[in-house]
């Protein structure tokens, strides 16, 4: 009898085990996904400043750089996908329009510009990539045996990579 | 210049052979005391003559040892790098290994053959370093070398905060330093999306998005490519906006031995330890801050 007692205890710790490591899984996915909601933020920020900046410069070619949607908190994967995609179209409208105009292209401001973006996409990329990585583990936990049980008792879904979701957005296009 | 090496070593192999000779004739005439008791001879073979004789090789090695790099070597490091500087008596200091949090530190810890300089723009500082653990089992003690070989700091052009170490998989992974790093914040162990490199290395970070940021697919192609191409178990350590590389050779370079005068075979052999320097700043100068501020 005993034993039997141990053995059920046993087994449940072990299933508290494999139920919190799926948690936590689920955890360090949602924590890297604010990663990529900072680095976004980040991007933004320096895109609008980019933009004013830029408007000096070309006030006879157009009125206005159009906004991008702005990141807010506890946005979707595919809201933070198109709004990523809005960012990267700015960006090179931006860069191919200080082509056109030498002197913004050598001005200080804009190179400063130019070097912040590099940056903020290398924050970027490392983000989606973290993000990526944590949903790889956490999918793992929900497709092997045996935490896809504990998985689908907690009635877990499987989280969506960064990379799939930009895939199926639609563009939002943005004039200048 | 090799003539001065030679008369160093000459001196030396000299002093060793009277010390040598001096030992084995206090021996001699003690065992010609006609006695049973065979105790002072045993004394002094065992705690009085041995010791000398070593003491006096050991000495004469390390002036051979230093007048070869004094001599030699400091020609061959100047040609090859930039703004240098040497001290072939002492390297890193405890402290600064220690603040890597690189290599655990035993019991006892040596480093010597300091080199900092310049190459192709990329500032570095180097040095041999070997760490000892002393293991007692009941009555019997014994050393064990826990790692020795090059520890080489570069500075990074990418700004952080955290701190990150990419450790080369041991044995049936029995090197799990998580013990070693018990008094460090939270530390996590993170998977790239490379299979071959996670098979290879483990990662553990205080950030794990800040370890993606520094190693990008392209550093990392050219970590593994250290890894590849020189003998012994990597340490990379992003520390401090540093990056740090420890190479487990079991090696110490830049050796010669008493009895042995400066060869071509032995000249090749420290060119192809400063060739590993310029090899690895070469893999990593991309990554590295390549202004004039020294480390």
């Amino acid at each position: 009898m005993q034993y039997i007692i141990i053995l059920i205890a046993l087994v449940l710790v072990y299933l508290v085990m494999m139920h919190n490591s799926i948690v936590y899984a689920a955890m360090k996915v949602e924590e890297s996904k604010s990663g990529i909601d900072v680095a976004l933020s980040k991007r933004y920020a320096i895109l609008t400043n980019m933009q004013e900046s830029v408007k000096g410069y070309v006030k006879h070619e157009s009125e206005v750089l159009q906004q991008v949607t702005k990141i807010r908190k506890a946005m979707s994967l595919q809201q933070l996908s198109n709004a990523n995609e809005q960012m990267n179209q700015l960006k090179s409208r931006l860069i191919a329009l200080a082509e056109s105009y030498p002197d913004l292209k050598a001005s200080d401001l804009f190179r400063q510009f130019q070097d912040s973006i590099v940056d903020c996409e290398d924050h970027l990329q490392a983000a989606r990539r973290f993000y990526n990585s944590n949903v790889t583990l956490y999918n793992k936990k929900l497709l092997m045996f045996p935490t896809s049980i504990i998985a689908s008792w907690m009635k877990k879904e499987k989280a969506e990579f960064f990379e799939a979701a930009m895939n199926e957005k639609g563009y939002v296009s943005v004039k200048i | 210049m090799s003539e001065q090496i030679e008369q160093v070593r000459q001196k030396g192999v000299k002093q060793f052979l009277i010390a040598l000779i001096g030992a084995l004739l206090v021996l001699f005439l003690l065992l010609m005391i006609p006695s049973t008791d065979r105790m002072p001879v045993l004394m002094f073979g065992g705690f009085g003559g041995l010791p000398i004789v070593l003491v006096v090789l050991g000495n004469a090695e390390k002036k051979y040892h230093l007048a070869y790099k004094d001599i030699f070597l400091r020609s061959l490091l100047e040609n090859e790098f930039y703004d240098v500087t040497l001290n072939f008596e002492e390297g890193f200091s405890k402290e600064e290994i220690a603040s890597g949090h690189l290599v655990r530190l035993y019991d006892r810890f040596y480093s010597d053959d300091y080199i900092a300089g310049k190459y192709k723009d990329v500032a570095f500082e180097c040095s041999d370093i070997k760490v000892e653990d002393v293991v007692r089992s009941g009555k019997h003690t014994h050393v064990v070398t826990r790692f020795q070989g090059l520890y080489l700091k570069v500075n990074l052009k990418k700004e952080f905060t955290g701190w990150t170490v990419v450790r080369e998989k041991e044995f049936l992974d029995n090197g799990n330093p998580r013990p070693f790093w018990s008094e460090m914040p939270e530390i996590e162990k993170v998977s790239v999306e490379s299979e071959e490199f996670n098979q290879k290395f483990s990662i553990y970070t205080s950030n794990g998005e800040e370890a993606f940021y520094l190693l990008t697919p392209h550093f990392m192609e050219k970590l593994y490519e250290i890894e590849r191409r020189y003998e012994g178990r990597c340490l990379f350590g992003f520390v401090c906006g540093q990056l740090h590389i420890a190479i487990d050779s079991r090696k110490d370079h830049f050796v010669l031995n008493l009895f042995e005068k400066v060869n071509e075979y032995r000249i090749a052999e420290h060119q192809a330890e400063i060739d590993t320097i310029k090899g690895i700043i070469e893999l990593v100068a991309k990554e590295c801050e390549t202004t004039c501020n020294t480390l």
